[in-house]
């Protein structure tokens, strides 16, 4: 898997998380999910960092 | 069947972010200019104080299209600024985010005045901890290896880093809070922990301590001394100290308790650190002019933080001057700024004698040189009839018999006058006539007027 697919895929599960967390009535379930995107963000970001990711996409 | 804790290709990686730490000088520097301009947008949107700070300079975040428009438009910014903040809008100055993205606050260490607060996100911590693990992996600490820290876990920033990076990179940490000296090096001989983390002063002061015990601490098997919190890792004298003494490499740090950490040294132990660019841009600045220092000369770091979101720091002054080289080769095949030497001084400790500028580093620097001079001293600043004037107290080695410090002391004295044509006075002391210290150790005594230090004493 190259580095750009590599991302792609992680790209999508981050906007996937981004959804369930609107979703799920659990907030044992959202504390995870937030964590995760937290994660998820940095893996993007040791990934290539494009300019569309900001802040404010963190949290 | 449980999975190793990385990846098969990963565990195989000389590096621990091989995309970053090798990235071309190129794409660095434009990704920092795109990672300035969505910052300033950020910190303009989201606090009051920058964009009170941007509408006074009359500067809008969209007018920073260049670098000679960061260099030139975007206003400094200093401690006391934050400082001020911090007592109009309290608790903590320049936070960016709801206080519900607050998860940890600390303190500088405030050794004058009152100790600045920060807080720090989830976010925060993970990216503080990369520092850290990019440093040990380099040094081929893996997970599974472990961590001893000789740190109380108060209020101090440095290690609390270190800690955040033990969370992620796999590994046992112990904690040696609440113990005393002794207790810990017993703890580290039982242990036996890969990676032991202090500041250098309070490592060579362990050592001295279980040379008393009867303790060898080469025995202990440590791989890494790491930490920071003061120059002396990449100090020669001091660094040479504690690897005879622990029989362990170095692995030094450089940062801020305001943005944590920024700069960390490689695998190929070459005399300096690394500034983390992937967290940080940080440039050089003419201590006279505040201009971009010309590549190699010492200048003041001023740095900017992209993953220090709890607060937000932009073209902050650190007062550590540096010489920072973005070309360079001595083996590790990181691309990020390298800083020989790591800090060499602060703006504010200067001292100017016949118009020419003394660091006191260099006076540390060339203690190494006298026989019979141990790693304990301290450095007292003085203005006299206009001129400053340098003092040196040191302890003298255990070996050498009292008659023999007025030998010692003239030694110095021609070691500096030699070296660095400054006349200093060097009073010779005996072992354990000066204060140790568990966090950072005050080797340096400006007592000169307020008015007549260069900048801001931190």
């Amino acid at each position: 898997m190259t580095r750009e697919d590599m991302y792609q895929r992680l790209d999508r599960i981050r906007h996937e998380l981004r959804e369930m967390r609107q979703e799920t009535d659990s907030p044992a379930v959202d504390n995870c999910l937030r964590e995760m995107g937290i994660y998820l963000y940095n893996a993007l970001l040791y990934l290539g960092d494009p300019e569309e990711l900001c802040p404010e996409e963190i949290f | 069947m449980i999975d190793s804790f990385n990846g098969p290709k990963a565990a195989q990686s000389k590096y621990w972010d091989p995309y970053s730490q090798t990235l071309s000088r190129e794409k660095l520097d434009q990704r920092h200019l795109r990672k300035i301009q969505k910052l300033i947008k950020f910190a303009y949107e989201n606090t009051d104080f920058y964009r009170e700070l941007y509408d006074k300079a009359g500067m809008n975040p969209g007018d920073i299209r260049t670098w000679d428009d960061f260099y030139q438009r975007v206003p400094f910014t200093d401690k006391p600024d934050f400082m001020a903040e911090q007592a109009s809008r309290p608790p903590f100055a320049v936070e960016a985010l709801p206080r519900e993205h607050a998860h940890t606050s600390l303190m500088t260490s405030g050794t004058t005045g009152v100790p600045m607060r920060m807080v720090y996100t989830r976010y925060d911590e993970v990216a503080a901890g990369d520092l850290y693990s990019t440093i040990w992996w380099d040094a081929g600490i893996r997970p599974g290896d472990s961590f001893y820290f000789c740190f109380a876990f108060g209020p101090w920033a440095g290690l609390w880093a270190a800690f955040w990076a033990c969370k992620r990179f796999g590994g046992i940490t112990y904690s040696g809070s609440g113990f005393s000296t002794e207790e810990r090096i017993k703890q580290i001989m039982s242990f036996r922990p890969s990676v032991v983390l202090g500041t250098p002063t309070y490592l060579l002061h362990m050592s001295d301590v279980a040379e008393k015990m009867g303790v060898d601490l080469r025995q202990a098997g440590v791989k890494l001394l790491s930490g920071g919190g003061e120059p002396g890792f990449n100090i020669p004298v001091t660094r040479q100290a504690l690897m005879e003494k622990w029989g362990a490499k170095i692995g030094d740090i450089y940062g801020l308790g305001e943005t944590v950490t920024a700069s960390c040294e490689c695998g190929a132990n070459s005399g300096g650190v690394h500034l983390h660019e992937w967290n940080f841009h940080g440039y050089a600045a003419d201590p006279e002019t505040d201009s971009p220092a010309p590549e190699g000369k010492i200048g003041e770091l001023i740095i900017t933080c992209y993953r220090r979101l709890g607060q937000i720091f932009i073209k902050y002054r650190t007062h550590d001057l540096v010489q920072m080289q973005h070309h360079f080769d001595h083996g590790c095949g990181w691309s990020w700024a390298f800083l020989p030497g790591s800090v060499l001084g602060r703006t504010d400790y200067m001292i100017v004698i016949r118009g020419m500028n003394i660091f006191p580093t260099a006076i540390e620097n060339l203690l190494g040189q006298v026989a019979g001079a141990s790693h304990h001293y301290e450095i007292h600043i003085t203005r006299d009839g206009g001129m400053d004037r340098v003092a040196v107290k040191v302890e003298a080695r255990e070996d050498v018999p009292a008659g023999s410090y007025a030998a010692v002391a003239k030694t110095a004295k021609d070691v500096y006058r030699s070296n660095i044509s400054l006349g200093i006075d060097v009073e010779v002391l005996s072992p354990g006539s000066l204060p140790r210290y568990e966090l950072k150790s005050k080797r340096i005594f400006d007592q000169r007027p307020p008015e007549v230090r260069r900048k801001l004493e931190r």
